[in-house]
């Protein structure tokens, strides 16, 4: 069935497609619309999960946990300051190397108070050891809250994903989605179906959260490492198999267009991909070798890709929408950064923040950062992290 | 691919109005989206949506800032220089008004190559007593550029309303295309993209300029924003001075407290920020305020 829906409603349905056993969730702007239509889903009774009314985030990944320790299958969702607050929760429930999806509509965080996007909220998640998953319109939002089932509850990771979407940008965004039949999704999810000993039901003695230190504790911490390693393999997979079902594909922890021979490579996460590659054609129709690399899987950071990826290009210009506090630059500059260590040959690698605080990343911005890294590359010295924001 | 800029008030539905719309291109087969602008906002003040379509799918995520049409839903907006930005040259305007706002847009710099004008305030106070008039602006936008036919936005009406409220939405569509009235304008088509910025030279962004909230802890005495509220009204009270007891009630019962005793010792709305809520006229004891329409007060 085609549809027009928002990015919050297109999540939903995801939600409604997979029929969780236990939704519990506390509204918050910009992610309400989601909270609301998954709501309204339950009372109209195409969704049979449980859905349980919290007085606050750090309930609801609580309560997530629980309910998928004891077997069933989880959501939730929020959106910044909902997702510090359930903070501790959610490293605990990583640590447990629980199976739970979540939907975080990103926003600014405190202070100042901003109602307003960037993918700020979502950075403190970094270090957790969630995977976490960022599609870049309303369809992929669908499409990969499906995969973040299969992946979460693949018996080789048992793992929470989270899925992050712009807040507004994407959240608020109508487009045309293409609704797959819970036929389909039951046929996806079939290999997951019966959840490999995530319950201390049927007899079995699991043990949950141990509280133990030395040796044992870092052979946990290095079992999740490991994990994380695994789902660059098994995430492709999924991808394969999803694409085999409903006709869509897509590109794997890092999304490439017109990369292959790109001498001027833009890297980007989130709704801001699709205008970019409105500018990548532009440039190109001028004989300018530009492309675009959109890190969809932001956890695991896709290293080993991301190094290959940028080896010898001539520029990288990052456009970053949140900022790396106490780096002085944006965090998937600071990470290409990283990444770029491993390549062979370095290009000159700048960032360029914008659309922080729900600002729009526009044409004329993303020609302006192309600008400035063509000046760059012509042997004029500019600075390596530039605010777009102000053009 | 076309784009276009919706612009209406708070309440009026004009981001629903923007959804209905793409799901009718949607349901005959095309692509389309929709954006709003979002902030904190209230009932009257100024608001606007973007919407894209096109026989391809649409990558933009992007505000529209270059629209082929506008969609104005209130006539209060035609007289705001704002709202023309960017339009390209040949365009369509489908508004919110009577005859005499076609020369209101066309003392803008604009050159529209058709101007559509529904009276559809009008329209809605007499179908719901409301000005909410986002379901005729799409009938007149049917009709004026026979984009979309009528029948998928039934569609999308239905989808959006049920009861006594989708049959009112129903005549209000049909009565917005039957209402409209059309006129065309000799106008060149200005290109739409203008040039290719990334050609030029360019060694730094934009400083910051200087923001009313500018650090913590810096004064702002002389910085305060003032929004001034009146232009947020469709309609004013208007007071009956043989009735009115000059008993100050509804200076008590004003939200924004801007009833002051005036001349003569009556009690008057600044209408500089008089939203036209209609809490004084409902609470006046004497009933002897009256909320009348902005169009009828000129």
């Amino acid at each position: 069935m085609i549809k027009v829906l928002s990015g919050n409603k297109a999540a939903a349905h995801a939600v409604r497609l997979v029929n969780p056993d236990v939704i519990a969730m506390y509204p918050i702007t910009p992610q309400t619309p989601l909270a609301e239509e998954i709501a309204a889903f339950h009372a109209d009774g195409l969704l049979d999960a449980e859905m349980i009314e919290v007085e606050g985030e750090h309930t609801a990944m609580s309560a997530v946990m629980s309910a998928s320790v004891a077997g069933g299958r989880v959501f939730t969702s929020t959106s910044s300051w909902g997702l510090e607050y359930m903070g501790e929760m959610c490293m605990l429930c990583a640590g447990m190397r629980i199976p739970a999806v979540m939907v975080d509509v990103t926003r600014e965080t405190s202070s100042i108070r901003g109602v307003c996007g960037s993918r700020q909220d979502i950075m403190s998640v970094r270090d957790y050891g969630w995977i976490q998953l960022e599609p870049a319109n309303c369809q992929e939002i669908l499409d990969t809250v499906l995969m973040a089932y299969r992946l979460s509850e693949d018996a080789r990771i048992l793992n929470p994903v989270l899925v992050a979407y712009d807040g507004f940008f994407l959240s608020h965004q109508y487009e045309r989605v293409e609704i797959p039949t819970k036929e389909q999704v039951d046929r996806f999810l079939a290999p997951v179906a019966e959840r490999h000993g995530t319950t201390f039901m049927k007899d079995k003695n699991l043990q949950f959260c141990p509280s133990i230190s030395g040796l044992e504790f870092a052979n946990y911490r290095y079992q999740s490492l490991q994990t994380l390693e695994r789902v660059k393999s098994v995430f492709p997979e999924i991808e394969k198999e999803f694409e085999e079902i409903f006709g869509r594909s897509y590109g794997g922890a890092v999304d490439k267009y017109r990369t292959d021979d790109a001498e001027i490579l833009f890297l980007t996460a989130g709704s801001a991909a699709g205008t970019i590659e409105t500018v990548v054609d532009r440039a190109r129709e001028r004989g300018i070798k530009a492309g675009l690399a959109r890190i969809k899987m932001f956890r695991p950071y896709p290293r080993q890709e991301m190094a290959a990826l940028l080896d010898g290009r001539k520029a990288v210009a990052t456009i970053d929408r949140s900022i790396c506090l106490g780096w002085n630059c944006g965090h998937l500059h600071m990470e290409a950064l990283a990444a770029v260590s491993d390549a062979a040959q370095k290009p000159l690698m700048l960032d360029f923040i914008d659309g922080i605080a729900s600002t729009d990343i526009t044409i004329d911005h993303i020609e302006k950062a192309l600008a400035i890294t063509r000046t760059a590359l012509a042997g004029h010295e500019v600075q390596e992290t530039n605010w777009l924001i102000w053009e | 691919m076309s784009e276009m800029r919706l612009h209406g008030r708070g309440g009026q539905g004009t981001v629903m109005a923007a959804q209905m719309l793409a799901g009718a291109f949607v349901e005959g087969g095309k692509y389309a989206s929709v954006f709003p602008t979002y902030g904190i906002e209230r009932r009257g003040s100024a608001v606007l949506a973007f919407a894209r379509f096109s026989d391809e799918p649409i990558r933009e995520k992007t505000r529209v800032y270059y629209p082929e049409y506008l969609l104005v839903l209130d006539p209060s907006l035609l007289s705001k220089s704002d709202i023309y930005n960017g339009f390209i040259g040949g365009g369509t305007i489908i508004c919110c008004g009577t005859e005499k706002d076609v020369e209101t847009i066309r003392r803008f710099p604009v050159r529209p190559s058709r101007i559509a004008v529904v009276d559809g305030i009008r329209i809605t106070v007499e179908l719901t007593g409301t000005n909410i008039t986002n379901v005729v602006m799409l009938g007149a936008f049917a009709r004026a550029t026979g984009l979309v036919p009528l029948e998928y936005l039934r569609t999308s009406v239905k989808e959006a309303f049920h009861g006594r409220i989708l049959e009112k939405n129903l005549e209000a569509l049909q009565r917005g295309y039957n209402e409209t009235k059309v006129f065309d304008f000799e106008a060149e088509r200005s290109d739409v993209r203008q040039e290719m910025v990334f050609e030029k030279e360019k060694y730094a962004c934009e400083a910051p300029p200087e923001t009313a909230y500018e650090a913590a802890w810096t004064l702002t005495n002389d910085r305060y924003l003032i929004i001034r509220t009146g232009e947020w009204r469709f309609k004013r009270p208007v007071v009956d001075r043989d009735g009115c007891k000059k008993c100050g009630w509804c200076q008590i019962y004003c939200p924004t407290h801007c009833i002051h005793q005036g001349e003569a010792g009556y009690y008057l709305p600044d209408l500089e920020y008089c939203k036209g809520c209609g809490i004084c006229a409902n609470e006046c004891p004497a009933m002897a305020i009256q909320m009348k329409l902005e169009e009828d007060c000129k």
